[in-house]
């Protein structure tokens, strides 16, 4: 079965509640009937409610068993306003919130922090540095967390290392040139997401030019930094490093020039790129080298999940994306 | 330029930024440092405390107070 496979099995089983502010969308639309069928989420849209119902019937779309958070009713949005008014993380006084009850996204991401729903899934409309600072404005950042990152998954084939010729990957897309701290949170938060979605035991490994020292100058450094600091803050997590890609996934090369004890050196199943060119060119050599499916990215590091789609995923990758998103929420809610 | 709004958007920036010396309109957002949810927390005090919604997304191409200032005087008229 493939790890897709898997993760709808899991979705279906206990379907978490998604919040959509983009339903006016014809391919948002789609994706959430086709979920909503499946029986793959809970799924809400929020927007004009008499809009979305008028162009779903344009467009012979059913949107029986979807919930619809309608920004135009007046007495929803003050009773919506007084709940999260009364909510510690509410930044705002009642004229900001008021604002906030009948713009979707915002409203969206509000629902999440009230616990009405468990995913906010945006994306194919707004800019992603839209809905990320959206989401740490109104959502906030989880705790120990210094910056928002993403990751993603590869399935290499005729390939047994990593996990079974899967193998994580963070950040190759938001955090640009991360500190020694922002670096820790990437791994850190990587992890989670990885461990959430596969179960795997996470071995976390942190790359660089150099392994164990073999190099020695200020990018090697950030790396290590980033190591010791994230090692502090999680010691229940398998991070290590510094190691060049092939030490981290060979366990060969790693038996010659890594010199401490690790659980990760040699059988990593999770690569953090030092930076996002790195991270970049890195994911992009894995796809097209090795014919790789990549999952994701996946944003993280947010109190809730987050989740933001390309502007030009088709219908069947929004599905895949909202099935990671809820199997994340299964494990944040235990 | 309003010497009111722009000795309040001064303290808030001192607020937000947790930052000991002087705001002045020159005050630049490099001095002040980096950090996104820093700059959350000055325009979430801007709207609060003053009515005004400026987007973060604008205040990210600022490069002084000054320029915060005015651009919060105009959502103010």
């Amino acid at each position: 079965m493939s790890l897709m496979e898997t993760l709808r099995e899991r979705a279906a089983a206990r379907p978490m509640r998604v919040a959509f502010p983009e339903g006016d969308n014809e391919t948002m639309m789609r994706a959430v009937a086709e979920l909503a069928e499946a029986g793959l989420a809970k799924c809400v849209l929020v927007g004009d409610g008499a809009e979305l119902a008028r162009l779903a019937e344009e467009r012979g779309i059913s949107l029986d068993g979807i919930e619809v958070v309608d920004v135009t009713d007046e007495a929803g949005n003050a009773a919506c306003a007084e709940r999260y008014l009364a909510h510690p993380d509410c930044k705002y006084k009642p004229k900001g919130v008021a604002r906030r009850m009948t713009r979707p996204l915002e409203r969206a991401l509000i629902m999440q922090v009230l616990g009405d729903v468990d995913v906010m899934f945006a994306g194919i409309v707004s800019a992603t540095g839209d809905i990320i600072l959206a989401a740490q404005t109104i959502v906030g950042l989880a705790d120990g967390v210094d910056t928002i990152s993403s990751c993603g998954i590869a399935d290499v084939p005729n390939w047994d290392g990593g996990e079974g010729g899967l193998i994580g990957f963070g950040d190759s897309a938001v955090c640009v040139n991360p500190t020694p701290e922002e670096l820790a949170s990437i791994a850190i938060a990587s992890s989670e997401t990885v461990a959430a979605l596969t179960g795997w035991d996470v071995r976390c490994a942190l790359l660089s030019h150099s392994t164990d020292g073999s190099m020695d100058n200020e990018l090697v450094d950030k790396v290590r930094a980033a190591r010791d600091i994230a090692n502090e803050r999680r010691p229940d997590l398998k991070i290590d490093g510094e190691f060049q890609f092939d030490a981290a996934i060979n366990p060969k090369v790693a038996a010659k020039k890594v010199h401490h004890d690790s659980e990760v050196a040699g059988r990593a199943n999770l690569l953090i790129w030092p930076d996002i060119n790195v991270g970049n060119i890195g994911v992009k050599i894995i796809q097209n080298l090795t014919g790789a499916d990549a999952y994701g990215p996946m944003l993280q590091g947010f109190k809730k999940i987050v989740c933001d789609c390309s502007r030009s995923a088709p219908v069947s990758e929004i599905v895949g994306n909202v099935v990671m998103s809820c199997v994340r929420a299964q494990a944040l809610e235990g | 330029m309003n010497q009111e709004v722009l000795e309040q958007v001064c303290e808030f920036a001192k607020s937000a930024y947790k930052y000991d010396g002087e705001v002045t309109a020159d005050t630049t957002f490099a001095e002040l440092g980096k950090g996104s949810m820093k700059m959350i927390a000055l325009t979430s005090m801007i709207e609060n405390e003053l009515d005004a919604e400026v987007p973060i997304r604008e205040v990210m191409t600022m490069k002084t107070i000054g320029e915060l200032v005015e651009r919060v005087e105009e959502e103010m008229e």
